[in-house]
């Protein structure tokens, strides 16, 4: 049975063109990748559906405020982690499971560093 | 309406060797088989993400005609457009492609279980039906200042039925004059824009009563309007700069009297000054409310060399310029400050508050200079104020009526770098001048042709076909609590009264999927992501 | 549907380009340099978690969008010869160097990178862009000796590497010319010591360092930016606004403080220039966040070279050394030291280097600062310009410029 890894929702505008212009690829393999048309889409049963399946943490990257090509998406999805890490707060589990962070399509070295944190800690 | 049968084809793009070699792609499709996939048409290629492999690919598949394609290589299935130019020329829907990210040196079998999810996602996306909608041939454009006339002319010399609305009276026709062929609602205004692109359905409030003009797009050009001495004075007591001596309460109504006039306006009100006092202390007044653009400081300049150098003989002028930051950032500007300061105009950069107090028959104005690092107290026997900020520089009337965001500053346009200037929220409604924070007139007029040109291209067509890929709605689960209609961007979403649910307009929907996010009752579905299709990702 | 030319592959020639070809047109766009993107491709996105709508990742999808657009073909590494117009076309003569790719063949395989026997075929990939440039001063077959390695490698034949360099004649209904701008040379500001001194830098390069990494010089030390580098200068004949730099600074200011908060950031300016219209708003978070604004100007920079027991500076406390060393006017008419551990000098925005050329080969009117207006006079001469060549402005402001362009050449508007 193989390990759960985190599942990284990306957004197909920003985050999913940084991961795709990465210099080292196989950091990619630290995480799962889903792709959204925008982060816009993610509601807070999926989320909660990925825990629920065994997955270490949920992180959820998208572009940065203003930046979405669909206006606000990222502003909803904001919202939705907020309300996600309450409900986990408040089911006594560790909120910092599930997070999220802004980079545009260009910021593939600080994708690396996310990546890399994430490799480091499951180390 | 098109129906495509379920079928799909494989485009397998071995990248040149990257990927997999000719030989090798036996092994991926022979891996393929193995777990139980057979696929109805394979096309084989080396170089299927070039414009030249491409060329070959849709040829070929052109005549094998798959209703859905997968296509599986390098990253260029990312590229924008390739898919949809490969959909397009095969015929088939652009919900109906699918593309496949192959990672190089990861092996036959890891190809084989990557296009195997990207199958079953294929597998699980319905094939879509088409729409034809009617494109109305007639543009309502809102505002008749220079940028609306602008946008006015272009769309008749165009060919479109124009129709021009305007909350004045008067039309402020340019030197051009209005162009032909126009019909014109005066001293009305924009009430409310329902239906969506092709087929807006606009009600005006006219003098004669309500009228609804049908039309196919919208573009709005009208700004804070005119503001006149009596609402600079009402904006000036509302900010709570404006103070008589003894404080605001008592002789309120005096106020009106006093020098102070629209920046506009200076030049006529200095020029029909009575000629009482030898020297004229004439004050320029920006960046009261808000940090102003560079037109403002660009008026500013030119006013204020003028008034400094074109004195009536025997009376002396003394110009003050008070601003926040001397904004130069056009290219003549520097100079023009450089020949300001030469004719001998003040210039006193301020910061924090700017108090103006009745004074005599003048007023005066108190600040803290921040290059002297003092306290100043100009007394100036006529003021010219830049009405900006003073004033909403869109009416939020209009805004709401027309569904289109303002940002924080009132403006008719959001603050997101992929809104191109004449572009809004909402698809056929465009914006053009200062009411969307353009107040320079040159940008203001090339953004109204631009605004022009943008409907040009979204009506020529005469129909639109759209693909029925839009957000869906369950109406047995849907309970009209109108989040979705709420929080959809692009003013998308409706409400159909027999089905008594709310529902998507396919020629607005940009299907990003923010209604089925915010639904309660988890009753919209992403046709092209279902939640079947990305739960099977999470596994 | 007509022909275009294009010279210049920056923002504003690809965004024209895309436009038209859109439209139905088929476009040649040219560029000196090997690689499509002009000066774009060494900024940075300088979001926090919001966006700060310097349009850098637009531009890099525009630049793409163009790069790989059926009817747009690049010609690269190009230098411009002569231009004639007859008979309502103008042709235009120009030298194209070799090795040369197709990008509408390119499939990214990087084969030609390994076989180059001298490593001068690079590769720059951000955001959706991938694209090789060329080091012509290293490439061997620019250098008169044959070498095709890159050729042959390349399993599409995407690469012409026959001879040194290839001429061209191309004709076209009409020519836009988007040739851009250079920023000014820092060095010729001797006193504030770039080229000199380390960790004095400019702009542009801290730019590309933070397309890297979250700081500049080390993590959490003292950033200092200097604006006004070359603009409103009459000394330098440059007595204009270069209008992006106040943008530009201010970005990076908060994108620094953003990413290391001990940091200590300021910036010393003359006054603070607009850009877009929420710039109030942005004004509004910076007096309140931490980063400092000084109105002065720093004219000269000097490397501490002291250490703990060398005694105290001239402003009275120990020095630590490396620091750098600024002489602040202030507009009272004082003048304060100050120290900072990086310098970012805010350059200014001035003619592309060919500028003058081109003016002369198409006859283009430029004003006193180099800057083109609009082609030589007659209407209908079919010259056109766009973007940073005709006035310092920002990406979104060179876009919507190039549009502007394109809807005149395409529609006759």
């Amino acid at each position: 049975m193989e390990k759960k890894k985190i599942v990284a929702f990306c957004c197909e505008n920003s985050s999913l063109k940084a991961a795709e212009a990465l210099s080292d690829p196989s950091l990619l393999e630290a995480v799962e990748i889903v792709a959204l048309p925008c982060l816009g889409k993610i509601e807070i049963g999926l989320v909660l559906k990925c825990l629920e399946k065994g997955h270490p943490g949920v992180l959820v990257l998208g572009c940065p405020l203003d930046n979405c090509q669909y206006l606000r998406g990222n502003y909803r999805a904001v919202k939705r982690v907020e309300r996600v890490r309450q409900l986990l707060g408040e089911a006594g589990l560790d909120e910092s499971r599930v997070r999220m962070d802004f980079l545009s399509s260009l910021d593939s070295h600080r994708l690396a560093e996310i990546l890399q944190g994430i490799k480091r800690s499951e180390a | 309406m098109k129906e495509r049968l379920c079928e799909v084809g494989l485009a397998l793009c071995g990248c040149g060797g990257a990927l997999f070699s000719a030989a090798e792609a036996g092994k991926v499709l022979a891996a393929l088989k193995g777990a139980g996939v057979a696929v109805k048409q394979v096309l084989l290629s080396q170089s299927l993400c070039t414009a030249a492999g491409m060329e070959e690919a849709v040829s070929h598949l052109k005549d094998q005609g798959p209703a859905k394609l997968l296509f599986a290589g390098c990253s260029s299935s990312r590229r924008p457009g390739l898919l949809a130019n490969m959909a397009a020329r095969t015929c088939l829907s652009p919900g109906a492609t699918y593309g496949v990210t192959l990672r190089p040196g990861a092996g036959a079998l890891l190809h084989a279980a990557a296009i195997l999810r990207g199958l079953k996602a294929l597998a699980a996306r319905p094939a879509f039906q088409t729409r034809l909608i009617h494109l109305e041939q007639r543009v309502l454009v809102v505002g008749s200042g220079p940028a609306g006339l602008q946008s006015a002319r272009d769309l008749r010399a165009l060919g479109y039925e124009t129709v021009l609305v305007d909350q004045g009276v008067e039309t402020a026709s340019g030197s051009e004059g209005l162009p032909g062929g126009l019909i014109l609602y005066n001293g009305s205004r924009l009430a409310a824009l329902n239906g969506q692109l092709g087929s807006f359905k606009a009600l005006l409030e006219t003098p004669c009563g309500n009228r609804t003009v049908s039309c196919g797009a919208v573009v709005i050009t009208c700004g804070a309007g005119g503001v006149g001495r009596f609402e600079l004075v009402e904006g000036l007591l509302g900010s709570g700069s404006l103070t008589d001596g003894a404080g605001r309460p008592t002789g309120c109504t005096e106020l009106y009297g006093l020098p102070i006039v629209p920046l506009a306006e200076l030049a006529a009100f200095v020029g029909g000054l009575p000629r009482g006092k030898e020297t004229l202390t004439v004050g320029l007044l920006l960046d009261l409310v808000l940090d102003e653009p560079v037109s403002s400081m660009e008026e500013a300049l030119r006013l204020g060399r003028e008034l400094q150098l074109r004195g009536p003989q025997r009376i002396e002028r003394q110009v003050y310029l008070f601003c926040r930051e001397v904004k130069v950032s056009s290219l003549p500007l520097q100079g023009l400050y450089d020949e300001a300061r030469e004719a001998g105009v003040v210039f006193v950069q301020v910061e924090g508050r700017i108090g103006l107090e009745a004074e005599g028959r003048g007023v005066a104005v108190s600040c803290r200079d921040s290059v002297l690092s003092a306290e100043l107290r100009v007394l100036c026997d006529c003021l010219g104020v830049s009405p900006l900020g003073l004033s909403l520089a869109a009416d939020p009337v209009l805004a709401a009526g027309t569904g289109v965001a303002v940002d924080g500053l009132g403006q008719l346009q959001e603050n997101n770098i992929h809104l191109f200037p004449e572009l809004t929220n909402r698809p056929g409604v465009f914006v053009a001048g200062p009411g969307r924070g353009q107040y320079a007139l040159p940008q203001a007029l090339r953004e109204a042709r631009a605004a022009a040109l943008a409907v040009h291209r979204l009506l020529a067509q005469k129909h639109l076909e759209v693909e029925l890929a839009n957000a869906q709605v369950d109406a047995d689960k849907c309970a009209l609590c109108l989040a979705c209609v709420r929080s959809c961007p692009f003013k998308a979403m409706g409400v159909n009264r027999e089905k008594a649910a709310a529902e998507s307009y396919p020629e607005a929907c940009r299907r990003c999927g923010l209604c089925a996010g915010e639904c309660p009752a988890r009753a919209i579905e992403l046709p092209l992501h279902t939640d079947a299709a990305l739960l099977a990702l999470v596994d | 549907m007509s022909r275009f030319l294009i010279i210049g592959a920056g923002i504003s020639g690809c965004s024209a380009a895309y436009e038209l070809a859109q439209e139905g047109h088929e476009i040649e766009v040219l560029d000196c340099a090997s690689a499509v993107g002009g000066k774009v491709l060494s900024y940075c996105c300088k979001a926090t978690t919001a966006c700060s709508r310097c349009g850098v990742c637009v531009a890099h999808t525009r630049l793409s969008e163009a790069l790989y657009h059926p009817r747009i073909h690049f010609s690269l590494g190009v230098s411009v010869e002569e231009a004639t117009r007859s008979y309502g076309e103008i042709t235009v003569r120009v030298r194209r160097a070799n090795p040369s790719i197709d990008y509408r063949r390119c499939i990214r395989c990087n084969a030609c990178l390994r076989a180059c026997p001298t490593g001068c075929i690079g590769v720059y990939s951000r955001a959706e862009l991938v694209q090789y440039p060329v080091d012509y001063s290293r490439c061997l077959l620019h250098q008169g000796k044959p070498c095709a390695a890159c050729s042959r490698a390349c399993p599409t034949a995407a690469i012409t590497a026959g001879s040194p360099s290839t001429d061209l004649d191309l004709s076209a209904a009409a020519v836009l010319i988007a040739s851009g701008h250079q920023p000014y040379d820092a060095r010729r500001k001797l006193r504030l010591g770039y080229g000199r001194i380390p960790n004095v830098l400019t702009a542009v390069e801290a730019e590309m360092i933070l397309s890297r990494q979250s700081f500049l010089g080390r993590p959490g030390g003292s950033v200092a930016f200097v604006q006004c580098v070359g603009s409103r200068d009459p000394k330098e004949g440059r007595n204009y606004c270069s209008s992006v730099c106040c943008a530009y600074a201010l970005r990076l200011a908060r994108l620094l403080k953003h990413r290391s908060p001990e940091a200590e950031v300021t910036v010393y300016t003359i006054d603070l220039q607009n850009f877009d219209k929420a710039f109030s708003l942005l004004r509004e978070e910076l007096v309140s966040s931490s980063i400092h604004f000084i109105r002065g100007v720093p004219y000269s920079v000097e490397q501490v070279m002291g250490d703990l027991s060398r005694g105290a500076s001239a402003a009275g406390s120990p020095v630590l050394q490396g620091k750098l060393r600024l002489r602040v006017e202030s507009p009272q008419g004082g003048e304060s030291v100050v120290e900072h551990d990086t310098v970012v000098l805010s350059v200014g925005m001035g003619p592309a280097a060919g500028s003058a050329r081109l003016a002369e080969i198409f006859g283009l009117e430029a004003d006193v600062f180099g800057f083109f207006s609009r082609g030589s006079g007659e209407a209908g001469s079919g010259i056109v310009t766009a973007g940073t060549c005709r006035e310092p402005q920002s990406i979104t402001d060179s876009m919507a410029s190039a549009r502007a362009a394109a809807l005149e050449m395409g529609r006759g508007l």
